[in-house]
C-alpha cells in the first residue's frame, strides 16, 4: 500500500489499490492537528517582527501547547499565545509543550514564491528528521519526544493595515510506498487491555500528569508488563534498558498523549512517534506493536477514553534506511478544507485607533444607560459641526465637541499661532509659534487627529469677508475665494459655531446660516461676561423665525469695529475663564438642541418648554457675569428689519450672491441699514439705548 | 470596607486566588493564576477554553489561495471544516478603584481574529443596546497588565450586587470571589462547576 502522498493521479490510484489488498486489518488514518491562535499571539508578533526581526527572514523557535480537549470529533489542536515567542515558557496544566519555528517573509510575494513542498521538507529534517537517522538522535529523541510534535509557522505581516497571512505546518515523517500502518484487529479499549485500568493505572497516568505538568509533561511514555503481570509505567528513555531486557514486544506499551477526539483516529504525533519506534527497535518488516492512545477525560462528566492499537509495520525490510527516502508531509488546511494560507485582520486587536475609538464612546453610552436615555451617539457621530475662528473660543468649542463624541469638525481661520496664544488656546503649543506661526485652522485640525486620531477634522485657511472692509483691486480675487470656500463649508455642515473676535466678522455667517438652514451658534465674550446664542430658524417652508439672531437686537448695522481703536481694545481681552464658561455652554447648547424633538424650533424659553426631557429646556441665549455671578436666558423676537436675518438681507444675497456682498463690504454702514429700513429705526433706538448697551459690550472690550 | 458590603481589599483578592487555584476543579478547567507582577493590582486569575459552535465557518476570504502540497492519504479529513471553533478567554482582575474583582474576556476564531462587540451579542443571542443587563457595561479597555483590547465588565454595578448576595453575612474571601464570578461569569458564557462552592 502507498503512503506516496500522492500528487499526482497515478500514485493515487496505487495507494487506493493497496488500500485492499493489505493484510491485518484496515489502514490506520491520523487526525491532523488544527492551529489555534490566541489574539495575543498576533500583539506580540507585532512587537518580535519590530523589535527583534526586523527584516530578518530566517525562522526563530516558538512554542506552541497541545492539550486533550472536550469537544467530541474535533482534531488535536495546537495553540500559541503570547507567551509562544518565548520558548522557557511554561506549559498550562495537563498541556504539552511543542517545539516550533515560525518563519516570516518580508513581503506577500515571498510568502507566495516559496516551494512549499520544498519547505515542509526543510522544516521536517531540521525539527527532528535528521534525529531519526542516527543513533545518538534517537536518543536524544527519546529524551525529548515532543519534538515529535514540532511544528511550523510560515507567516507575512502587513503591520500597517494589521494584516497577516500565515501558514501551519506539522511535518509529518512519510515513509515510502511499502511501510505503511495497519490497525492489527480491532482496537482495545484500556479497561479491557489492562487489568483494573480505572482504580489503577488511570489514577498513576493522571498523577504522572500532575507531576509533570509544572515543567511540562512529556506526552509520551512506555507501559510495560511485567513478570507478576502488573503494569509498570516508564519514561520513553528508558527505552535502552528495555531493549536490553529483551522484554517481548507484546508485553510493552509505546503510550502517548492522544488529543485527538476523533473515535478510532489518534493523533497526528502517532505518525511520527511510529517512525520513531520503528527506527530505534530496529523492526523488521511485518512487525506489530502496541500502541497506548491515553484520552483522559477533562472533567468528572468526561470518561477517560483511552484505548490499545496494535499497529503492523508493514512493508519491505530495509526501506527506510536515509533521510532521502523519506517524504515530510503536513501542510494545514484551510477553513474551507483546501491547502493554503489563511488570512486574519487583527485590526480589532492591534490598532489603537479602534481601541480609543471604542473607548470614546463607552464612556458616552454609559452617559445613555445611566443618565439619558434618549442620547443619540449615532448622531454626535454623524453631525458635521463648522468652528469659525479658531481662538480661545474654538479651541475650547472643539474639544468639549469631541466629549460629546462629535467626528467632524471643520475650522475656518486666517491667522497664525502666536506666542501669547498657547497659554489660552487649548489646541497649540509653543512649537507651533516658532518662524512667524503655523495656520490656525491646520494647527488645530492636526491637534485634534493627536488628541484622538479618530476625529475627521479639516481645515480652512480663509478671512471672511466682513462688513466695512472693503476689496481693493488686488484682493477682490482672494475675497471672491475665501467666499466661495465659506460658502462650500457652511453647505456642508450641519451646525455652525460662530467664534470669532469682532462683530462684522459674524455678518457673512449669520446670513449664510440663515439662507442655508443651519443650526448658528453664536458665542460673544466681553471681559467679564459673555453670550451664548442660537440663531433662529425659519418655520420650514417659509420665511418666517420666530426667534432673532444676533443682529436682530441691533439698531446699527455691523461696521468695521477696530477702526480708530488702540491695541487693547482691538484684541479681546476678558478675564481667562471666560472662554472656557462660553465654549462649554455653546457645546451644551448644541447638544440641547440636536436632542431636542423639535431640534432647532424648539421654543426658546422655559414657559413653552417640555419639561419631561433630560437636557431641560433650550434657551434662546445665555448671558452671563462674573462680577455678579449672574446668568440670564432671555429670548427675543426676530426683526424683520435685521441685518442679519431678515427676508430682504436674504433676498438680495439670493438674488445678487457675491455682488450683494462685495456692495456691503465696499460701503458703509448706512447701505444695509438702508437695504433694511433700519435707518428709519435708529431715533426710536436712540431712546432704548440702555437696554441694547449689554450686546454692545458683548465682544468688543 | 467589609465583603459584606460588596467590596474586597487586594490582599484579599489575592488571597481567595491563590485558594481558588489549588482547587482541584480550577486545576481540571485550566485556570492559570498570573502572579508574576509584583506591582500592585497586576495578579489575576485567566481561563481559556476552546468551544464550539454550529455557525459554519466564516470563511470571509474571497481570494483564498489553494496551492498545490503534497498530502498525506492518512491524514483524516472529516467535515469539521463547517464546524466552528471559538476560543474563550476569562481573566479576573482587581480594580484598584471600585475595590471589586472585575471580568475581562475575549471570544476570537481560531485565526487569532477578535470577535468584534456586535459580534458577540449576536453570538449570545442578544439584541444590541435593547436588553438591560451586565452586557450593557460591557466595553473595551485596555487590559491593565497584558495592554491588549479585552472586553471589559464594568465593575461599577458589582459592589450592589455582592451586598444584595450575602445580605449580612460575611463570606470568607473565596466564597466571595466565587460567588461573583458564578454570577459575572454566567452571563458571559463562564460556567462555574458546582465544584468550585462545594470546595470553599
Ligand atoms: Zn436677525
Amino acid at each position: 500500500m502507498s503512503s506516496a502522498e500522492p500528487s499526482s493521479n497515478i500514485s493515487m490510484a496505487i495507494s487506493d489499490s493497496s488500500t485492499t489488498t493489505g493484510g491485518g486489518g484496515p489502514k490506520m488514518m491520523f487526525a491532523p492537528f488544527s492551529s489555534l491562535i490566541s489574539p495575543t499571539f498576533w500583539g506580540k508578533f507585532d512587537e518580535v517582527k519590530v523589535e527583534v526581526l526586523q527584516l530578518n527572514e530566517d525562522p526563530v523557535p516558538i512554542c506552541g501547547f497541545y492539550a486533550p480537549h472536550d469537544m467530541p470529533g474535533v482534531n488535536p489542536i495546537i495553540s500559541v499565545d503570547n507567551t509562544s515567542f518565548d520558548v522557557t515558557s511554561k506549559p498550562h496544566y495537563g498541556a504539552i509543550k511543542a517545539p516550533g519555528m515560525i518563519k516570516t517573509t518580508i513581503s506577500a510575494e515571498h510568502f507566495k514564491a516559496i516551494d512549499y513542498n520544498e519547505l515542509m521538507r526543510n522544516f521536517g529534517k531540521s525539527l527532528f528528521g535528521e534525529m531519526l537517522f542516527s543513533e545518538e538522535g534517537l536518543t536524544r529523541l527519546a529524551q525529548n519526544p515532543t519534538m515529535l510534535a514540532s511544528f511550523f509557522i510560515l507567516t507575512y505581516a502587513d503591520l500597517k493595515k494589521y494584516k497577516f497571512l500565515f501558514w501551519f505546518g506539522f511535518p509529518a515523517i512519510s515513509l515510502p510506498s511499502v511501510e505503511t500502518f495497519k490497525v492489527g484487529g480491532s482496537t482495545v479499549p484500556a479497561s479491557e487491555a489492562f487489568p483494573n485500568y480505572e482504580q489503577d493505572l488511570a489514577k498513576r497516568l493522571q498523577q504522572q500528569q500532575q507531576q509533570e505538568s509544572g515543567e511540562g509533561g512529556k506526552g509520551f511514555f512506555l507501559l510495560v508488563k511485567n513478570s507478576e503481570g502488573s503494569i509498570e509505567l516508564k519514561s520513553l528513555e528508558q527505552i535502552d534498558q528495555i531493549i536490553t531486557s529483551q522484554t517481548p514486544l507484546s508485553n510493552l506499551w509505546f503510550g502517548f498523549l492522544d488529543t485527538s477526539s476523533i473515535d478510532d483516529t489518534p493523533s497526528w504525533v502517532l505518525r511520527n512517534y511510529l517512525a520513531f519506534i520503528k527506527l530505534k527497535l530496529k523492526l523488521p518488516a511485518e512487525s506489530e506493536v502496541n500502541i497506548f492512545s491515553y484520552r483522559p477525560g477533562r472533567s468528572a462528566t468526561m470518561k477517560d477514553v483511552s484505548c490499545s492499537y496494535r499497529v503492523l509495520f508493514h512493508g519491505i525490510e530495509g526501506a527506510v534506511d536515509s533521510l532521502d527516502t523519506v517524504k515530510f508531509v503536513g501542510w494545514e488546511r484551510n477553513d474551507k478544507g483546501a491547502f493554503g494560507p489563511k488570512h486574519v485582520d487583527a485590526q480589532m486587536t492591534m490598532d489603537p485607533i479602534k481601541l480609543a475609538e471604542n473607548s470614546v464612546d463607552f464612556n458616552l453610552k454609559l452617559m445613555k444607560w445611566r443618565l439619558f436615555p434618549e442620547f443619540d451617539l449615532k448622531m454626535m457621530h454623524r453631525t458635521k459641526c463648522l468652528i469659525i475662528g479658531a481662538g480661545t473660543l474654538g479651541c475650547n468649542v472643539a474639544r468639549c465637541l469631541m466629549g460629546w463624541g462629535v467626528r467632524h469638525i471643520a475650522f475656518a481661520d486666517n491667522g497664525n499661532v502666536s506666542y501669547s496664544n498657547p497659554v489660552r488656546q487649548s489646541l497649540y503649543n509653543f512649537d507651533d509659534c516658532s518662524s512667524g506661526g503655523k495656520g490656525k485652522a491646520e494647527t488645530a485640525a492636526a491637534s485634534l487627529k493627536k488628541i484622538f486620531p479618530g476625529i475627521k477634522s479639516q481645515a480652512a485657511k480663509i478671512m471672511v469677508p466682513m462688513p466695512g472692509h472693503p476689496i481693493s483691486a488686488g484682493t477682490v480675487e482672494q475675497v471672491k475665494k475665501d467666499y466661495d470656500k465659506l460658502v462650500e463649508l457652511v453647505q456642508e455642515c450641519d451646525v455652525m459655531f460662530l467664534l470669532m473676535d469682532t462683530r462684522e466678522s459674524r455678518w457673512l455667517p449669520t446670513v449664510l446660516g440663515a439662507k442655508y438652514g443651519k443650526i448658528v451658534i453664536n458665542a460673544a465674550l466681553g471681559f467679564d461676561s459673555y453670550l451664548v446664542m442660537r440663531h433662529g430658524m425659519s418655520v420650514p417652508g417659509t420665511n418666517k423665525r420666530t426667534l432673532g439672531c444676533y443682529y436682530c437686537t441691533d439698531v446699527v448695522a455691523p461696521g468695521d469695529s477696530t477702526k480708530d481703536r488702540t491695541l487693547d481694545q482691538q484684541c479681546t481681552v476678558t478675564r481667562p475663564g471666560v472662554s472656557m464658561i462660553a465654549a462649554a455652554l455653546a457645546v451644551e447648547l448644541m447638544a440641547s438642541i440636536l436632542h431636542h424633538p423639535e431640534k432647532a424650533m424648539a421654543p426658546g424659553n422655559v414657559m413653552d418648554s417640555d419639561s419631561s426631557l433630560t437636557l431641560g429646556f433650550v434657551p434662546h441665549s445665555i448671558r452671563g457675569f462674573l462680577g455678579t455671578g449672574e446668568q440670564i436666558s432671555p429670548s427675543f423676537q426676530a426683526y424683520d428689519k435685521c441685518t442679519g436675518c431678515s427676508e430682504k438681507v436674504l433676498a438680495e444675497l439670493d438674488q445678487r450672491g457675491f455682488d450683494f456682498v462685495t456692495d456691503v463690504l465696499n460701503s458703509s454702514s448706512e447701505y444695509l441699514e438702508k437695504l433694511t429700513g433700519l435707518d428709519k429705526m435708529k431715533e426710536i433706538a436712540d431712546l432704548a439705548e440702555g437696554i441694547i448697551e449689554l450686546s454692545d459690550d458683548d465682544d468688543d472690550f | 470596607m467589609t465583603m459584606q458590603e460588596g467590596r474586597m481589599s487586594y490582599e484579599q483578592f489575592t488571597f481567595a486566588c491563590a485558594n481558588f487555584i489549588k482547587c482541584p476543579q480550577a486545576q481540571i478547567d485550566s485556570w492559570r493564576l498570573e502572579d508574576e507582577s509584583h506591582e500592585f493590582g497586576e495578579s489575576f486569575l485567566s481561563l481559556s477554553t476552546i468551544r464550539q459552535t454550529s455557525v459554519p465557518s466564516s470563511g470571509t476570504d474571497a481570494d483564498v489561495t489553494v496551492c498545490t502540497v503534497e498530502e498525506s492519504d492518512a491524514g483524516k479529513t472529516d467535515n469539521s471544516f463547517n464546524m466552528k471553533l471559538l476560543q474563550y478567554r476569562f481573566d479576573v482582575l482587581y480594580s484598584v478603584s471600585h475595590c471589586v474583582p472585575v471580568l475581562y474576556f475575549t471570544i476570537s476564531e481560531t485565526s487569532g481574529r477578535l470577535l468584534s462587540l456586535d459580534e458577540v451579542w449576536t453570538l449570545f443571542g442578544l439584541q444590541a443596546e435593547t436588553d438591560t443587563s451586565l452586557w450593557n457595561v460591557v466595553s473595551w479597555q485596555d487590559h491593565p497588565v497584558l495592554h491588549m483590547p479585552f472586553l471589559c465588565v464594568h465593575p461599577c454595578s458589582n459592589w450592589a450586587i455582592m451586598k444584595e448576595c450575602f445580605q449580612g453575612k460575611e463570606p470568607t474571601c473565596e466564597q466571595f470571589l466565587i460567588s461573583w464570578l458564578s454570577f459575572v461569569g454566567n452571563q458571559f458564557g463562564l460556567k462555574l462547576s458546582p465544584a468550585y462552592l462545594l470546595n470553599s
